[in-house]
C-alpha cells in the first residue's frame, strides 16, 4: 500500500475531529476559568503555582544603565526616600474579553487610587508588529517626554527624544509561517520621522533595549540555534556582535546554586542584576523573589507563601533608580523595594479585578 | 504544522497569552482527538494542555517554534490521560523495522489497534499520518532527531501490523 494511500485510510479510520473550532474556542476560554491551585486535580500543584507566577513574565522597566556597580551594596538613602506625592503609570488589561483591553491611567502613591487618562492615545505613533491583528496599546509611560508610548521604557532612547521598534515583514496571519525578516525602526517622538534602521533574517528574541552605547537587540536563526548578542549604531545602523549580557552568567550561577527548578526572570534591577523568583516545587513552597548578585549571592526581596498575610503577588517590576515598584495582580497593592529600605506596601483602589481577569501593570517609574 | 510568531507574548496578561496561542488550539485538539478518540477527552486535554502550557510559557525560548513546544504538551496530556485507561492492554518485546504501511483493513478494525499501541507508537502515527508532519517537525515534538522520528514511525507500523495480523496479512 502506497503511503499516501495508507494515509488517508489512516484518516478515515480516526475520523475528523468533531466541532474543531468550538473546542479550540472553549479551550481558549478555559484560561479564563482557571481556578486556584487548591481546586485543581490536573496540572501538578508546582506547575499551577508557576501558572500564576508567571503572569508577567516580560519586564518593564528599564531606565538605561544606572550608575551602580554590579554586586555593589551601596545605597543613597536619599535616593530611596518615597516620594510620598508621586504617581505610577499603570496598564490595565482587561482580559475577559476574547481580544484584551487595555486602559492607562495613574496611581497616586498618596491615596492608592488609580484614575484614568483618557490621553493615553496612540494616535500616529508606530509600534510594534508581528501580526496583521497587532493594534496600538500603551506599553510605557515616559517621565521626560511625559507621554504615553506604544513600547516599554527599555526602548525609549537615553536622551527621552525617540524609540527603536520592530516590523516583521511580512505581518504574520497566525496561519502559516511566513517570516522572512524583523527590521527594527527608529521613531523620533519630537519630530515625528520614522526611518529603518536594521534588518535581521533571523528572529528577535525579545524587545530591544536602547542604552548608551547603543542598541542592544538578540536574535536566534530562524530554523534553530545559536543566540547572538548584537549592538545597533542608532545613529549608522552599523552592528557590532557583542558578548552576552553579564546578567545571563549571574543568572546562571543564582540558577545553580539554590537549584531553581521552576523560575522567572523579570529582567534587571538598576545595576544590571537579574530580578528573579525560584518558585519552588511542591505545594506550599516559599516562593522567593530576589536579586541575583555576583557569586550566587541572593538579595532577597520577599520570601512567603501564595496566600499568606503579606500576599506579595506581582507579576513585574519597574526600576526606578535604586528602587523597584510592582503592583499586585489582584490591584489591592503597589509595594516599593529597594536594598536599604527594604519592602514596603501602599494600598491600591480603583481597579476590580473580576477574579484575576483584570491585572494591572506598573509601566513607568513614579512622577 | 501551524505555526505562529515565534516570540512569546509581550504582555503579562492571560489574555495576549491566549491571542497568541489561539492559532495552534486547533492542530492540538485534532491532536488529542486523533490521539484519545473521544470529544469530551479530547476537549479535556487540550483545556489542561492550553493551561499548561500558559503556566510553562516562560520555557519556550524565545525565538524557538512554539508549535512543537505546544503539540508536545497536549501529546503529554493525552497520555496521563490515557495512562490508566490503557495500561492493561500495552504489549512489550521489540519488534523488527522495516516494513511498508500496512494495506487496507477495516477502519473500526484500525481505529481499535491504534487505540491499543503504545503511546509513543501511536504518537508517531497520528503525527505522520493524521496531522500529515515531516520526520523533522516530528522529531521537535517528540524530542528527538528525524531519522529517530522516522525509525519509530517505522517500528509503530510493524507493531501495528502485530495487532491486526489477520487484516495486514497481504502486506
Amino acid at each position: 500500500m502506497h503511503e499516501d494511500e495508507f494515509r488517508a485510510r489512516f484518516h478515515a479510520a480516526l475520523g475528523d475531529a468533531p466541532d474543531e473550532q468550538a473546542a479550540a474556542q472553549r479551550a481558549a476560554a478555559a484560561l479564563h476559568r482557571q481556578p486556584p491551585p487548591e481546586e485543581r486535580e490536573g496540572p501538578p500543584r508546582a506547575m499551577v503555582l508557576m501558572a500564576v507566577a508567571v503572569t508577567g513574565l516580560v519586564l518593564v522597566g528599564l531606565l538605561g544603565p544606572r550608575l551602580l556597580r554590579a554586586g555593589s551594596r551601596a545605597t543613597s538613602p536619599a535616593t530611596a526616600v518615597v516620594p510620598a506625592d508621586c504617581r505610577l503609570p499603570v496598564v490595565v488589561t482587561d482580559a475577559r474579553a476574547l481580544v484584551p483591553q487595555y486602559s492607562a491611567g495613574f496611581v497616586s502613591l498618596a491615596t492608592g487610587r488609580f484614575v484614568g487618562d483618557p490621553s493615553a492615545q496612540g494616535g500616529s505613533m508606530p509600534f510594534s508588529r508581528r501580526y496583521v491583528r497587532d493594534q496600538w496599546s500603551p506599553q510605557g509611560y515616559d517621565p521626560v517626554l511625559k507621554r504615553w508610548l506604544p513600547v516599554r521604557p527599555s526602548q525609549v532612547s537615553p536622551d527621552h527624544r525617540a524609540y527603536v521598534y520592530i516590523l516583521a515583514s511580512p505581518l504574520a496571519t497566525g496561519k502559516g509561517g511566513e517570516f522572512d525578516s524583523t527590521t527594527l525602526h527608529v521613531y523620533d517622538v519630537t519630530t515625528g520621522r520614522d526611518h529603518a534602521l536594521w534588518t535581521s533574517h533571523d528572529q528577535l528574541g525579545a524587545d530591544p533595549t536602547w542604552r548608551p552605547d547603543g542598541i542592544h537587540v538578540q536574535t536566534y536563526p530562524a530554523g534553530g540555534g545559536q543566540d547572538t548578542y548584537w549592538t545597533i549604531d542608532p545613529a549608522t545602523g552599523a552592528a557590532a556582535r557583542t558578548a552576552a549580557p553579564a546578567s545571563a552568567a549571574v543568572l546562571a550561577t543564582a540558577m545553580r546554586t539554590y537549584r531553581i527548578d521552576m523560575g522567572v526572570e523579570f529582567g534587571t534591577d538598576g545595576a544590571g542584576r537579574p530580578i528573579l523568583l525560584d518558585a519552588g516545587s511542591g505545594a506550599g513552597a516559599p516562593q522567593v523573589y530576589f536579586v541575583g548578585g555576583p557569586n550566587g549571592r541572593r538579595i532577597v526581596i520577599h520570601s512567603g507563601r501564595r496566600g499568606d498575610a503579606v500576599d506579595f503577588e506581582v507579576d513585574g517590576f519597574v526600576v526606578d533608580g535604586e528602587r523597584l515598584w510592582a503592583a499586585n495582580r489582584d490591584a489591592t497593592a503597589i509595594w516599593l523595594w529597594s536594598a536599604t529600605g527594604g519592602l514596603k506596601r501602599f494600598p491600591m483602589s480603583g481597579v476590580a479585578s473580576f477574579d484575576g481577569s483584570v491585572t494591572p501593570r506598573l509601566v513607568g517609574p513614579c512622577v | 504544522m501551524t505555526t505562529i510568531a515565534a516570540a512569546p507574548p509581550d504582555a503579562a496578561d492571560i489574555g495576549s497569552f491566549e491571542v497568541w496561542i489561539e492559532p495552534l488550539l486547533a492542530a492540538g485538539y485534532r491532536l488529542a482527538y486523533a490521539m484519545l478518540q473521544s470529544q469530551p477527552e479530547a476537549e479535556d486535554a487540550i483545556q489542561d494542555a492550553a493551561l499548561r502550557a500558559w503556566a510553562a510559557r516562560h520555557r519556550l525560548r524565545p525565538g524557538s517554534d512554539p508549535a512543537p513546544w505546544f503539540m508536545t504538551i497536549v501529546a503529554n496530556q493525552c497520555r496521563q490521560q490515557r495512562r490508566s485507561r490503557w495500561w492493561s492492554v500495552l504489549k512489550g518485546g521489540d519488534v523488527p523495522e522495516g516494513v511498508q504501511p500496512p494495506p487496507a483493513i477495516d477502519g473500526a478494525d484500525l481505529r481499535r489497534a491504534v487505540a491499543r499501541l503504545p503511546h509513543r507508537h501511536r504518537l508517531a502515527l497520528v503525527l505522520r499520518y493524521y496531522l500529515d508532519l515531516s520526520f523533522e517537525e516530528m522529531g521537535r515534538v517528540q524530542g528527538i532527531s528525524a531519522v529517530a522520528a522516522k525509525a519509530r514511525v517505522h517500528r509503530a507500523l510493524v507493531r501495528l501490523r502485530a495487532e491486526v495480523p489477520e487484516e495486514l496479512s497481504d502486506a
